[in-house]
């Protein structure tokens, strides 16, 4: 009954295996076969994420201020402001610039902090694994979680369980992350009780699983966030493939249910799940900033948000890219993910 | 909210109308007739209703002013003199500051989103109605876009101007453009393949004039639901904007600011924080249950048609 | 100590960025930048006797680590000669020492310093020695060439160190020599009463030949850099060459970092530190309720200030400047933004100087009738008002409620006056200040020369350019190594600032640190440039 209303993907799945006994009405991209479309996909994803890199550049070089002249602040002198656009390379054309930051890029090598003077990587790569490591948590929490809370709704059409959660979900789904995590702190970490830390710590020598407790509420906080999204998608999902002609196929032939569950339903559910997967991943890495900067986690996020403030352009450009590759190469894994788990659109390729 | 919104994905893959095969056309006014008679949206109406008075006219009830110092000055304070929920980081009253804060947020909101979606609908039927390679570069470049998430997007735009009412409404809105443009132009291309389009085109219309009077009046329920789903989506954005500092005029009250303002007190003198808290959490409750309700009537509209 | 007999001319440059601007919640991370010459009388210091050195500590147990917490963020930064942000400020302070150094009466001490004797032997030349036997981290041994190479660098514009725009004025490198393996002669570009107080500024340290900040990290400081990273934390373990015997007591420093100020506080309650650098004013009482922990107040004398350029208009006009001055209720921003904890101040500046308000001016307090006078008199009036916006960055604790505060204030003209307070970003710095005729500002404690030879190197009022008396007396007293001269001089020169200065200056700021109380070695309330009472000298002072 619901109809999600920004999710491409999904409708993209619900009418291919709705309208599998008739003519699809599109039938361009999945008549290719699957090489083919493979490797269209992966050159599209690759000149995606070339834009991407070049729009990434232009905006970070449009941010207002000069950078020399923030890093120096109120100490700056002329000479100073000379010598650092030099050794930042600002002095070159823009062209140049480009051409050498994406080269590095793709070299592996991503150039130094404007502000640390130390190597982007180096000082990004414990965050890129903090934050990989929170991603996968909330991952872990949210995904089978709405998997199991959407399909189980759906399965229970109407029934007390599908009303209540589909209100609770719908009220939690709006909540900005910030809003919610403010709330898990008043209640779980200060004014309610102290059950648990409000602010994440880490050691640098230490990995992010050393400090359980302390992730707790971040992960709770990006699985509220993006759990109510999914499950409503799982649940559509779940509810086209039940509607369908081959589900009802094999009802009317007499199979029961419990086989035309497992044997036919859900199975055509699974590319709808690569789908909601990758939605879930995507989603996640932008919530990551505003969820890491509320609890003091050493991840991307924070380390985002000091680096505009401070236009430490290679470290924003770099993270930018980051986020953007991960949405980039999720969805190119879930579209081909979803050919394949999906034995119509498999078999439509040929 | 950033990523929610972020998550009409980028695919290669067509994505096909959100109203399923050719449906007639329905009238804004009656779907929202329709939709009121469900719960959600009535519950939806009521609250957010509550929450734009509070927002709104809440300033002209206010005790204090929104500067004005309370008590005897001292910031923090729980129970400072005179005042219902005590003082904030700055010795102002906070029950004041809440009822002054709304406003700006559900005003960049609203012009927020009336720019995402007059520009993201316009594209999105221009796509729809031109097809090719219009279509093709168009939806690609849109693709593009959609790989940030939208704070990400927010907070480097915002990095470029001076943070302004006006640049943030200007960033919040761009960064919803392409998201709906995505879907108001899968629920064009059902329209444009109609008789009556190919009939206007026929008869030599204008283009302006045919994706005005022929298509928009066909996509206007789609829109109706966008419009609202994207307002939810701003007000969070908004606010997380303002919580990261991020945010016009940080003498202003507002309700994201004010958090991060007085979260270092929260355990002291928690209101600072809960008041907006539950603000933000119950205006976006109630437009997402609004905005729920007429998805639905629009989808139930559409299935009737569809099934029948 | 070699000095000048009774009337020797001792300046102290104190480059004390002690921000103690916090307290409003606004930004997590407080840009300390500013610098200066802090003059103190030296009839003061001559008659003062030098500290003895730790003998607090001597039976302290030896090893353990001690966890510091304080507000940094990626952008932090290890330079032995510069910080950015007061995070920057305690990991200076392990690994690097300067000649000489302040004393509780920011009198400078050999105590503490590098150097062996140091003889000013006039208001222009001096001579430094160095003790024998020092080494830096690596081993290698401290000679004058390391001291010449340290003011070279402390001197580059092209580093734009802190010192660069305080210091120039009277110092070039070239000036700098060496005479003997461990004596250095500086020369100064024109008379100053404050050579050794430069010497003991706490940027203005030793580095080793060849020293920059993309390292080695090689100090002759208690401890040595281990690892960095920036936004999370710094280990410093234990200088194998420390020339002083015994110290530091702790094996390894933790310097750790917390994204705000709420974060320290609540890693300090819950036991995750044992000291924490900088809370917030308003967390005092939750902090001194928890009996395992202690909290050091100390009125730093740091300041923060709405700046009018005396030569834009129309700020030129004094009328307009002393009108804007009764306009502001100092009492109140002293309690709003600092809880109370400070003191108000009365538009002038150098509170740690022996000479602050010398002439005794009574303190100045809103006076909203008396500004709307001068006001007229100026040309404005409710048709034709005094309008300006009023900008203050977000990086600097405390700047935007000042401007919130002021804009409130002048609310009270009914009219005449009209000020928009404005948020910006960093971009103000580059963009909006010193550039604008009005602009909120803050500097660190200073004596009053020394103040003004830097507030001049930022270009803050430009007073000494648009009044030629006030600069005369400047020049005068900076050569003046007379005390009762001096201060004739200075009285004067107050006497200017007080009434056509163009410092709106609210209150000076109390700064306080919380520590566990078992912390030994922390002089509770002892006047201290830096916070934890100048970080336990690099921490060398402190133990469990």
């Amino acid at each position: 009954m619901t109809e999600p209303v920004d999710c491409p993907h999904l409708r993209l799945l619900c009418s291919s295996v709705r309208s599998s006994g008739r003519l699809d009405r599109k039938p361009r991209l999945v008549r290719l076969p699957l090489v083919k479309f493979v490797a269209r996909r992966l050159l599209l994803g690759v000149a995606t994420l070339f834009v991407v890199s070049v729009l990434i550049f232009v905006l970070t070089k449009a941010m207002r201020g000069d950078t020399a002249s923030i890093v120096l602040g109120r100490e700056a002198t002329p000479e100073a402001l000379k010598e650092l656009r030099s050794q930042f390379g600002l002095d070159r054309p823009i062209v140049t610039q480009y051409t050498s930051w994406i080269s590095g890029v793709v070299t592996g090598d991503l150039g130094k902090s404007f502000t640390t003077r130390a190597s982007v990587w180096s000082s990004l790569s414990s965050r890129v694994s903090s934050s990989l490591f929170l991603l996968l948590c909330a991952g872990i929490v949210s995904i089978p979680l709405s998997l199991a809370c959407g399909s189980y709704a759906a399965l229970h059409r109407d029934k007390r369980f599908d009303t209540w959660s589909s209100f609770v979900l719908l009220a939690v789904a709006a909540l900005p992350e910030f809003v919610v995590g403010a709330f898990l702190v008043i209640v779980f970490a200060t004014t309610v009780t102290k059950l648990l830390p409000a602010t994440f710590y880490l050691s640098p020598d230490e990995p992010p699983w050393a400090n359980m407790k302390g992730i707790v509420l971040p992960v709770v906080t990006l699985a509220i966030s993006v759990l109510p999204y999914v499950a409503r998608v799982t649940r559509a999902a779940v509810v086209e493939v039940l509607e369908s002609d081959y589900v009802e196929m094999a009802r009317l032939k007499g199979m029961p249910e419990r086989t035309v569950l497992w044997r036919h339903a859900l199975p055509n559910a699974v590319g709808p799940i690569f789908q909601v997967i990758a939605l879930n991943l995507a989603y996640l890495a932008g919530g990551v900033i505003v969820v890491e900067w509320l609890f003091n986690y050493p991840g991307i996020g924070s380390a985002l948000n000091d680096a505009v403030r401070a236009r430490d352009l290679p470290v924003v450009q770099f993270l930018a890219l980051s986020i953007a590759a991960v949405y980039v190469v999720t969805n190119l894994l879930a579209d081909i993910g979803t050919v394949l788990a999906t034995p119509r659109l498999r078999t439509r390729l040929t | 909210m950033s990523g929610m919104s972020g998550m009409s994905g980028m695919s290669s893959v067509e994505a096909v109308s959100a109203a399923q095969p050719v449906q007639p056309v329905q009238q804004p006014a009656s779907v929202l007739r329709q939709a009121l008679r469900l719960r959600r949206t009535q519950f939806g109406l009521a609250i957010m209703a509550l929450l734009m008075l509070v927002a709104v006219f809440g300033r002209y009830f206010a005790p204090f002013g929104e500067v004005q110092v309370v008590g005897d000055g001292l910031p923090n304070e729980r129970h400072a003199a005179g005042t219902l929920f005590g003082s904030d980081y700055f010795g102002s009253d906070v029950w004041s500051r809440f009822l002054y804060g709304g406003r700006p947020i559900l005003i960049q909101a609203f012009f927020a989103t009336l720019l995402g979606v007059g520009l993201g609908s316009t594209l999105g039927m221009l796509a729809a109605y031109r097809r090719g390679r219009f279509d093709e570069i168009l939806m690609r470049s849109l693709d593009v876009l959609l790989s940030f998430p939208q704070l990400l997007l927010s907070l480097v735009v915002i990095a470029m101007f001076s943070p302004s009412a006006l640049v943030v409404i200007f960033t919040v809105g761009l960064t919803t453009m392409p998201r709906v443009a995505r879907v108001i132009r899968g629920a064009a291309l059902q329209v444009t393949e109609r008789d009556f389009v190919a009939a206007a085109d026929a008869l030599g219309e204008s283009r302006l004039r045919v994706l005005f009077s022929e298509i928009l009046p066909n996509v206007s329920a789609a829109l109706l639901v966008e419009a609202n789903l994207r307002l939810t989506y701003s007000i969070g954005l908004i606010a997380s904007l303002g919580f990261l500092g991020f945010t016009p005029d940080l003498s202003a009250a507002s309700w994201g600011v004010m958090i991060q303002q007085n979260r270092s007190a929260l355990t002291f003198q928690p209101w600072g924080v809960l008041l907006p808290v539950f603000a933000i959490a119950l205006l976006t409750i109630g437009t997402g249950f609004f905005a729920d309700g007429i998805g639905r009537t629009v989808a139930g509209i559409d299935r009737g048609k569809a099934d029948a | 100590m070699d000095r000048l007999p009774p009337q020797g001319n001792v300046t102290l440059m104190d480059n004390n960025d002690t921000e103690n601007t916090e307290n409003t919640g606004i930004t997590r991370r407080q840009l300390i930048k500013g610098v200066g010459l802090v003059t103190v009388s030296s009839g003061l210091i001559a008659g003062l006797p030098l500290t003895s050195v730790g003998a607090a500590t001597a039976k302290a147990k030896k090893g353990g680590t001690l966890r510091i917490g304080v507000v940094g963020s990626t952008n932090d930064i290890i330079d032995g000669q510069a910080i950015v942000a007061k995070a920057d400020q305690a990991r200076l302070m392990t690994g690097w020492e300067t000649l000489m150094t302040f004393d509780g009466n920011f009198a400078p001490q050999l105590a503490y310093g590098l150097a062996e004797s140091v003889t000013v032997l006039s208001t222009t030349k001096a001579v430094v020695k160095l003790r024998k036997g020092l080494k830096f981290s690596n081993g290698k041994a401290v000679t004058a060439d390391d001291v010449v190479y340290s003011w070279q660098r402390l001197l580059d514009p092209k580093l734009a160190l802190p010192t660069y725009k305080a210091a120039t004025e009277f110092y070039d490198p070239a000036m700098i020599k060496k005479i003997a393996p461990l004596t250095v002669e500086f020369t100064m570009k024109k008379p100053t009463i404050g050579f050794e107080a430069t010497l003991a500024a706490y940027v203005n340290s030793v580095v080793p030949v060849g020293y920059t900040r993309e390292g080695p990290q090689v100090g002759t400081g208690p401890y040595k850099l281990k690892s960095f990273t920036p936004g999370r934390e710094s280990t410093h373990v234990r200088n194998p060459y420390y020339w002083k015997k015994g110290k530091p007591v702790f094996d390894t420093v933790i310097i750790q970092d917390f994204g705000d100020k709420t974060a320290l506080v609540n890693a300090l309650l819950s036991g995750q530190i044992d000291a924490a650098v900088d809370v917030p004013l308003t967390s005092i009482p939750q902090i001194q309720s928890n009996p395992a922990l202690t909290i050091n107040e100390v009125n730093g004398g740091g300041w923060l200030c709405i700046t009018m350029q005396t030569d834009v208009k129309p700020f030129d006009d004094p009328r307009v400047r002393q009108a804007l001055r009764l306009i502001i209720d100092r009492q109140e921003i002293l309690t709003r933004a600092l809880g109370g904890h400070g003191e108000v101040a009365n538009d002038l500046f150098g509170r740690i100087d022996p000479l602050y308000n010398v002439n005794k001016f009574p303190q100045r307090t809103q006076d909203i009738a008396k500004a709307v006078v001068l006001l007229n008199a100026a040309g404005f009036t409710k048709e034709k008002p005094l309008e300006f916006d009023l900008a203050a960055p977000d990086d600097t604790g405390g700047l935007i409620p000042l401007a919130q505060a002021f804009a409130e204030h002048a609310k009270k003209t009914d009219g005449v006056v009209k000020v928009t307070a404005k948020a910006m970003d960093a971009t103000y710095w580059d963009t909006t200040y010193a550039k604008v005729g009005i602009f909120t500002s803050f500097w660190s404690p200073r004596s009053y020369l020394a103040q003004i030879g830097t507030a001049a190197g930022y270009g803050e009022t430009n007073l000494e350019k648009t009044n030629k008396a006030y600069n005369d007396l400047y020049v005068q007293a900076s050569g003046e190594p007379d005390l009762a001269k001096r201060t004739a001089l200075i009285k004067q020169m107050q006497k200017i600032e007080f009434e056509e200065g163009g410092f709106i200056i609210p209150c000076f700021n109390a700064f306080a640190d919380g520590y566990v109380t078992k912390l030994k070695g922390v002089v509770k309330g002892r006047a201290s440039s830096l916070n934890m009472d100048f970080y336990g000298r690099g921490f060398q002072e402190f133990s469990f």
